[in-house]
């Protein structure tokens, strides 16, 4: 048996109408009805959208600059009127350039996808977001899933080490 | 006196699994993800007013960020300008059928998240990129092993390491 999507309310924010229905195809393959796969092109509309259908899952571009899909996602997470602040938000860009990816890790996104993506790549992040979804940290600087789950651990001198004490003392 | 900033009033939440709840087990099968797939690779989408709107788009960011950089070159926003439809480009080329155009976009996005600011010489390889985007739309020139493409691959990649050499930048 595989995932039952029926019940599934998606909003996909794209920066294009052939974008939004290239999603929406993948969406409708993966199990996901026609009517449940809502568009947004501009963060006011999809927050609006948002507000009054509570869709379970998110994709969203990273859109127009200035980083309009962070502030997306920022609103969504933080925003007084959000219908669920811990709406798994998967956003996809053209770019997998490090600071860019933590911008988007810090706005508060729960997954990230490089584009051009494969239909692999996308089901990837949306079984991610079901199987292992993070704790939330709420705080007043952020909201959003726990940034420290996926660290690449300590790299720095164990403190145990010689090696370490000794540096420790010369400085 | 204690100058300490009191600690953060920080909450660890542990949100209820609707997405679980509602999708149940199993994940993906094969079959689904093939034909998903399939239906990626088997668009009928016609990328080239796209993809000469963005590069317009470019253009008039460029032309804004020649004036602008000169007093500002380290500004997020020119630089986010240039960005976005470099990224569009990308994106889009690489899943409505021109791969060429997102392969070349990928080495200009490299380029310019790895710059420390713009400048003239910067402007002038994104144009030459932007009008490399008006010539493979013109010329419908999809396939990014074509002697062509090869050669355009090369050279972007050899003038965005030369300025790189320029600028010590590793």
């Amino acid at each position: 048996m595989a995932y039952n999507f029926k019940q599934v309310k998606v909003l996909v924010v794209e920066s294009s109408v052939p974008m939004f229905k290239l999603v929406k195809g993948v969406l409708n393959m993966f199990g996901v009805p026609e009517g449940n796969v809502y568009a947004a092109y501009t963060v006011e509309e999809a927050f609006s959208v948002f507000r009054t259908q509570k869709h379970d899952l998110i994709i969203a571009d990273w859109l127009q600059n200035p980083d309009r899909g962070i502030a997306l996602t920022k609103m969504i997470r933080t925003h007084q009127h959000t219908p669920n602040a811990y709406v798994p938000i998967i956003m996809t860009a053209g770019s997998g350039h490090l600071q860019r990816v933590l911008r988007a890790r810090d706005a508060g996104i729960s997954e990230y996808l490089v584009k051009p993506f494969s239909a692999k790549s996308l089901a990837d992040r949306i079984s991610r977001v079901i199987e292992k979804p993070r704790m939330f940290v709420v705080c007043e600087t952020y909201t959003g899933p726990d940034r420290r789950s996926r660290s690449e651990g300590y790299t720095g001198p164990e403190r145990r080490s010689d090696t370490a004490k000794l540096s420790q003392r010369a400085s | 006196m204690n100058n300490q900033k009191p600690a953060s009033k920080s909450k660890l939440v542990k949100p209820e699994n609707g997405l679980k709840k509602k999708v149940g087990n199993g994940g993906f099968d094969a079959s689904t993800l093939n034909a998903a797939q399939h239906m990626i690779e088997n668009n009928t989408v016609d990328f080239r007013p796209q993809a000469l709107e963005l590069s317009a788009e470019l253009g008039v960011a460029l032309d804004a960020a020649r004036t602008a950089a000169l007093a500002d070159p380290l500004n997020p926003l020119l630089m986010g300008n240039l960005m976005y439809p470099v990224m569009q480009l990308k994106a889009q080329g690489g899943l409505f059928h021109y791969p060429l155009i997102s392969e070349i976009s990928h080495i200009i996005i490299d380029f310019l998240e790895n710059i420390p600011g713009l400048d003239e010489i910067v402007m002038d390889i994104t144009d030459a990129y932007r009008k490399s985007i008006n010539a493979i739309v013109s010329a419908q020139l999809k396939d990014g092993n074509s002697n062509h493409g090869k050669s355009l691959r090369t050279e972007l990649d050899k003038v965005c390491n030369r300025y790189y050499k320029l600028k010590n930048i590793n």
